[in-house]
């Protein structure tokens, strides 16, 4: 499947810009709406997120041309993510169509689904930062011995202490890192804040 | 188990908009009072037969006024402590009956035939905005005293326009307003009115102001996210000291050579939450480079040293410095979210570089030529401004 590239968008008038670096896809991203940098989070947290691509390319929705903001691919399959009050662009380029793909499905997100998910936004705000700093600096090994310390759910507290040895920030990182990739999961995480009682476990043996 | 209704369960008086009862006459203000006193003590959760007997205010009064407060005010919030005034409407009046004229004297039964009219034709209502929105209409206020008086400049033009409009939708000679001897005029004129005075910004515009800024953005974004914990959100600003520095250079042979600096450029990184400046840089020259910006991203990082100054008595006081000087385990902290402004050295590619793949924050460049989007690192500038380099000789 072809990975589409991002639309050159002017900057719309009176909006902010959003630089974030995106880990899964190793570059960084500028996003113009602040619900775009929310929705980017919850893609980029997805361990089920493969690839993904912001600002697409346009769709044709009832006789109006809209920017669809992201083009998200899973393992099966892919889909591309509408938020709300999506970018018309009647007079953009007609070459940046989408191809003609019946299989692709659209996801329109309202802003419910977002404001739902506000404090699993909020904590990866958090994380993410660690997880960017510490890439590359994080060895297998220590992932592979965070992973089987989370055998039964353990604060984060605990992981800190139980590898005080080396880097605690590695220790914390290692987590993250293993909360992003899926090995590890963190349910307290969409209700309350993170910190350091939030309780971490290895997936399948909670 | 408490058997008041989900939403006066957890009354947050708190968040009701207040009103000014200060400037009220005497009668007024302490029947107001009696009615707020009422109100916060029901949301204390103080049993309504106790505020009945204490207050002499019936139940069903009580009930009809946390109704009110809890209904949406057209500032977009709710009425709060304003539906407690006596003569406040928190509904606008709808008319729902077909429109029929009586006699020419007295009332002649059009009440809210306008807004009817206008929710029935939409296109009408659009029609009109887009004329706000052109400035067909200029606001004059007639004078200041007491209550705002204003004049509309443009109305006959923009009124006989309507009524060509309301021809073109079908309305013919029997229907309102063509069937009334003022046309509808004083309607339009007071819904236009309204429109006009329905924003602050709208109705800077159609007084004739050509440059607005600083007025709060009527966009759907969410505002920014406030922060509440140290290093979550930091802001970034260069500012110019308005100083007049020079360096003197004495050569071999005992001449002093004297060089005027063109600018001072201060910038500095300051955390939101604690108002703590991270770090800053100066910067000397006509602008400020990327590598000015990333020296100071540097200087906030790592660990502050202290300074040793020349000028005699100057030092650090018992409780000056900065984070990472007192506290050694803040060095190094990183912050989640930078604000800044839309500076080219800013926004180069490797000032982004270095924030977001280095630090790994966010960079959030607000819009352009909104200063209030950062206020905390522009009133420290303001205040470096006007305690020191304004204050400064030369």
């Amino acid at each position: 499947m072809q990975i589409p590239v991002p639309v050159a968008l002017a900057r719309p008038r009176g909006a902010h810009r959003f630089d974030v670096f995106s880990p899964k896809l190793s570059r960084r991203l500028t996003l113009y709406r602040r619900c775009a940098f929310d929705q980017w989070v919850l893609i980029e947290t997805d361990p089920f997120v493969q690839s993904f691509c912001e600002r697409p390319g346009y769709l044709q929705v009832s006789g109006h041309r809209h920017l669809a903001d992201f083009w998200v691919s899973y393992a099966d399959r892919a889909e591309l993510v509408v938020l709300p009050n999506a970018v018309r662009g009647e007079d953009a380029d007609p070459h940046r169509h989408l191809a003609s793909d019946d299989s692709i499905d659209v996801r329109v997100i309202r802003p419910a689904e977002l404001a739902a998910s506000r404090m699993w936004i909020d904590n990866w705000k958090r994380m993410l930062p660690t997880i960017v700093v510490t890439r590359g600096l994080v060895p297998t090994s220590l992932l592979n011995a965070v992973e089987a310390f989370l055998a039964g759910p353990q604060p984060l507290l605990a992981v800190e202490r139980g590898f005080s040895g080396g880097d605690p920030i590695l220790a914390r990182a290692a987590t993250f890192r293993l909360l992003y990739d899926g090995h590890v999961t963190a349910p307290e995480l969409r209700t309350d804040p993170l910190c350091p009682t939030t309780r971490f476990a290895a997936v399948g043996r909670q | 188990m408490s058997r008041r209704k989900p939403e006066l369960q957890a009354l947050d008086i708190g968040s009701w908009p207040s009103v000014a009862w200060t400037d009220l006459d005497t009668k007024a203000r302490e029947v107001i009072k009696l009615r707020m006193q009422a109100i916060e003590r029901f949301a204390q959760g103080e049993p309504v037969k106790a505020i009945e007997e204490s207050t002499g205010i019936d139940r069903r009064q009580l009930y009809r006024w946390l109704e009110r407060g809890l209904s949406p005010h057209p500032d977009g919030r709710i009425f709060g402590f304003r539906g407690l005034l006596a003569h406040v409407r928190v509904a606008e009046y709808s008319r729902l009956s077909p429109i029929t004229l009586r006699s020419e004297r007295g009332s002649r039964g059009a009440a809210g035939a306008f807004s009817h009219l206008l929710d029935r034709y939409p296109t009408l209502s659009a029609w009109l905005r887009a004329q706000v929105k052109r400035r067909r209409l200029s606001l004059e206020q007639v004078h200041t005293d007491g209550r705002l008086h204003t004049r509309l400049r443009g109305l006959q033009t923009l009124h006989g326009e309507f009524l060509w409009q309301c021809r073109s939708i079908g309305l013919t000679v029997a229907d309102y307003p063509l069937n009334t001897s003022g046309r509808g005029i004083r309607s339009l004129s007071a819904h236009l009115k309204a429109e006009l005075l329905r924003s602050f910004g709208a109705a800077a515009r159609a007084a004739g102001a050509s440059h607005l800024k600083g007025t709060p953005r009527q966009d759907d974004e969410a505002g920014a996210p406030s922060a509440i914990r140290p290093y979550q959100t930091v802001e970034f600003d260069g500012h110019r000291l308005d100083i007049r520095l020079k360096v003197v250079v004495r050569d071999q042979l005992g001449f002093e050579h004297e060089f005027e600096i063109e600018r001072v450029w201060l910038l500095a990184i300051m955390d939101v939450c604690t108002r703590v400046v991270l770090g800053y840089h100066i910067a000397l020259g006509r602008e400020y480079s990327r590598h000015d910006v990333i020296k100071t991203i540097e200087k906030a990082l790592e660990p502050h040293r202290p300074r040793c100054f020349t000028i005699p008595g100057l030092s650090y006081g018992p409780r000056d410095g900065f984070p990472s000087q007192r506290l050694p385990e803040l060095a190094y902290v990183t912050w989640e979210w930078m604000r800044l402004d839309n500076a080219k050295a800013n926004l180069a590619n490797e000032t982004l570089a270095a924030l977001c793949e280095f630090v790994g924050c966010c960079a959030d460049a607000g819009p352009k030529h909104s200063p209030d989007e950062r206020p905390y690192i522009e009133r420290f500038f303001g205040t470096i401004a006007s305690r020191l380099s304004s204050r400064l000789p030369g």
